[in-house]
């Protein structure tokens, strides 16, 4: 009996110490201002212009993906703190972040965000949270993903521009925008698909965090339901509305004390710098391809990334490569050089692709062979076609400038791609005769990088853009998950335990930045500018890998 | 083996239930801390987060001298006090947990001796003095109704390593007492036995032979602004060379007191 009652006082002695406390939060709050930028890959920038010189300053997405999930273990952490305002964000990298909120608050610490106003995007994010929180003057809307596209075929008809589109892909809609006066049916089609998966998606995780229905949430954002802070909180999608003091409180609250100087808080970027490295013996390489596949001048250049891959291949340090891919396409040639050392170092290393935003047309030739691909139910892939953009502006020249441009050649199509005159009938079936030489290509790598038969592909493909959930149900993609994902998944295929990230390439030198090679991506009116340089003859006849330009979706 | 074994699963059986117990998601323990009411308390100054920090009239502290080896003092806790405020601190702070402070203290002593209840000097010597000299037992024999009192103003510098928890600090140190012979002095009343009148005798003097360096050694411990603190001067506060030709004083003694932290 008295053994017992012993070993009953010690198991309450021992549970006792579980319950030592009072209650409140003990630690830290780690603060996110979802309004700093975050890219890519992080870091300082500056250019210079006529408003004189800016900076800017961006943490990486796979920074603030290990922080969170050290966060989620670190008893120094009590809780995040999530500062919606001023939101901006591709819908990939706030699919990822979302992820790693979601997982911090699944290991017992709570999520609390506060928001200004919502919207699409910030709502996304913020109904991860545990508790979310409004300003009571504050308020938006659910409205939907839409993407507004341009048609340009008036406007150059004025100006007297011709432009000959070939492709192969039926929905590879690219250059419609310079055909066309709308939309196709096929890229209607296709868009309404690709925007239906996503949204669903998000509705659905919207719905699951807040416990509402996802019907219920369409039929809310159809009636335009949700306007004022206090719609918002009748219909159960914050928490409560509270002013900035307010919310001081209320984390006081959680702490157990009145005062503001009692309550710590770390920033996320203070956080990251804690982070640990790992040996620099045994690395995951995670190489960035991020932009447009351009051959000189872009964010992208074709050789100069095929050469960093090259350096990684011989880099005896790096035991396994986890290929970041957020490029909506580009240039065949220098996608193909980029295909072509990846296919080198798969022989040699394991390489993963993790898809963010975008890894279409281009982007997704230059992953396909890799033995495994991450996704984001939001990114955007597939697009597998080719097209290309012929220009001719003699006409413009002769209507408008009055100035009469003639070809005098040795050959019958000595002034082809001079951009005087469109193609002729032969020259245009010569084109056309390259472009399915091309996709025959794309098919083959997409064919034997999935293991798919090429009848399969050609049936997905067609130049069709598909969103990542879309992809893992057609063969197109293997895991949803993370970037950080995918890199455990890389040390757990190779059996590595302790190793450091390096990223590659390294980023612009600050003389590289003085010089103002900035990293940027191509707006299409800037394409069209730029392609209608003299210069451009050489590259009228460069096939083109890519997706519509869009602009973001939100 | 088989009981062990048999205590050992209960233990276990009932720590693991209640961490099961324990086992809530984020929005539980949110909705547990929202219903709780936080206290209100004191307001205290912010947890040192730099490095260096300096604080000026940071504390207020007084307490009751209790003089050791006199026996007959025993009791009389409250006749003897001290009081005093910290001018400036400096603490660095390597942590958020733990600090090395020191200070410069202004503090005012009063040590409480009568005839009843006199400090040894030595043997059969008692510390009382009167117009320069000290009484030794055979003056004391000639006078009645003696009360003592020996107050002192020191610049004190206190050493302390201090140790801060959410709820509490802790100081351990040493202190060092600079003792001004200026604002010294020894009040003394006392009443002769041959006068008839009973007239009581006041005298100040300047020189109450008091060290001019006393070390002592504190420790405190502070609760949201509210302390108490306990000093133990090893050595007598009296001078060695205080009494003409007497081998020494002996008045060494403890203080108990409270502490007001700002």
């Amino acid at each position: 009996m008295r053994k017992f009652l012993f070993a009953l006082c010690l198991g309450a002695i021992v549970s006792l110490q579980a319950i030592a406390g009072d209650g409140f939060l003990k630690g830290k709050i780690l603060k996110i201002d979802i309004g700093e930028a975050v890219a890519e890959r992080g870091g300082s920038s500056f250019s210079i212009g006529l408003g004189g010189i800016s900076f800017s300053s961006s943490v990486s997405l796979l920074s603030i993906e290990r922080a969170l999930q050290k966060a989620a273990d670190d008893k120094k952490i009590a809780m995040v703190y999530l500062n919606l305002d001023h939101f901006s964000g591709g819908m990939a990298a706030m699919e990822e972040l979302r992820e790693y909120l979601k997982r911090f608050s699944a290991s017992g610490k709570p999520v609390v965000a506060y928001a200004a106003s919502l919207g699409n995007g910030s709502y996304y994010l913020g109904s991860v949270a545990d508790r979310l929180f409004l300003h009571p003057q504050g308020g938006g809307s659910l409205t939907g993903l839409g993407s507004t596209q341009y048609f340009l075929k008036d406007l150059l008809d004025t100006l007297g521009i011709e432009i000959q589109l070939i492709r192969h892909g039926k929905y590879k809609s690219a250059g419609e925008m310079y055909i066309r006066n709308d939309i196709s049916p096929e890229n209607r089609e296709q868009y309404e698909s690709l925007l239906g998966s996503i949204w669903g998606s998000f509705l659905a995780e919207i719905a699951e965090s807040r416990g509402v229905r996802v019907e219920q949430l369409n039929a809310w954002t159809d009636g335009l339901a949700l306007s004022t802070a206090a719609t918002w909180k009748d219909l159960g999608l914050v928490d409560g509305l509270k002013y900035r003091d307010e919310m001081e409180d209320y984390l006081c609250h959680l702490f157990g004390t009145t005062y503001p100087e009692d309550v710590q808080t770390i920033s996320i970027k203070d956080y990251i710098k804690d982070l640990k490295k790992g040996p620099s013996s045994k690395k995951i390489a995670v190489i960035y391809a991020d932009g447009e596949i351009v051959r000189s001048g872009g964010a992208i250049v074709g050789e100069k990334l095929a050469h960093t891959i090259a350096e990684v291949r011989a880099d005896s340090s790096v035991k396994a490569v986890v290929f970041r891919v957020n490029s909506p396409g580009g240039e065949v040639v220098a996608a193909d050089m980029i295909r072509r050392e990846i296919e080198l170092l798969n022989k040699v290393k394991p390489v993963i692709a993790s898809y963010g935003a975008y890894a279409a047309s281009g982007g997704y030739l230059i992953s396909a062979g890799c033995r495994r691909i991450f996704v984001d139910n939001a990114t955007l892939t597939g697009s597998i076609g080719v097209f290309g953009l012929v220009p001719s502006y003699g006409k413009a020249v002769k209507n408008k400038l009055h100035v009469n441009l003639v070809n005098v050649g040795t050959n019958a199509h000595s002034a082809m791609g001079s951009g005087v005159n469109p193609l002729s009938a032969e020259e245009e079936a010569w084109y056309q005769q390259e472009i399915e030489g091309i996709y025959d290509t794309f098919v083959g790598v997409v064919s034997d990088g999935r293991k798919m038969s090429r009848e399969a592909v050609d049936d997905i493909a067609q130049g069709r853009v598909w969103s990542g959930k879309e992809a893992l149900g057609i063969g197109l993609a293997d895991e949803k998950g993370t970037l950080l994902d995918a890199i455990e998944y890389t040390a757990k295929h190779i059996k590595l335990s302790n190793y450091s990230i390096a990223a590659y390439p390294e980023k612009l030198s600050f003389k590289d930045q003085l010089r103002g090679k900035q990293e940027k991506k191509k707006d299409p009116l800037v394409w069209v500018k730029e392609h209608m340089h003299p210069g451009f003859n050489a590259m009228a006849l460069m096939p083109y890998f890519t997706i519509d330009p869009v602009t973001t979706i939100e | 083996m088989k009981k062990i074994s048999v205590l050992f699963s209960i233990v276990l059986l009932l720590a693991s239930s209640n961490a099961f117990a324990q086992e809530k998601t984020a929005k539980d323990r949110l909705k547990e801390i929202e219903e709780m009411t936080v206290k209100a308390r004191k307001h205290r100054a912010a947890k040192r987060e730099k490095l260096f920090n300096c604080d000026a009239l940071s504390h207020f502290y007084f307490g009751f001298h209790q003089v050791s080896d006199q026996p007959q003092l025993e009791g009389k806790f409250f006749d003897s006090y001290e009081i005093g405020f910290n001018a400036i601190q400096l603490g660095l702070n390597p942590a958020s947990w733990v600090s090395l402070e020191a200070g410069l203290d202004l503090k005012w002593d009063a040590f409480q001796i009568n005839k009843d209840h006199p400090v040894y000097i030595s043997d059969n010597q008692y510390l009382f003095t009167t117009m320069g000299g000290l009484f030794g037992t055979d003056d004391a024999d000639h006078i009645s109704k003696l009360e003592q009192r020996i107050r002192c103003f020191a610049l004190s510098v206190p050493v302390a390593l201090a140790f801060h928890t959410p709820w509490f600090s802790f100081r351990g140190g040493a202190g060092f007492d600079f003792n001004i012979d200026r604002f010294t002095s020894l009040k003394s009343s006392y009443v002769y036995k041959d006068d008839v009148s009973r007239r009581e005798v006041q005298t100040k003097e300047p020189d109450a032979k008091v060290r001019n360096l006393c070390i002592n050694y504190f420790a405190s411990i502070d609760f949201d602004g509210l302390g108490v603190y306990c000093k133990y001067y090893p050595k007598s506060i009296i001078r060695d060379d205080g009494i003409a030709s007497e081998p020494g004083t002996d008045m060494k003694y403890l203080t108990l007191g409270l502490i007001f932290t700002f």
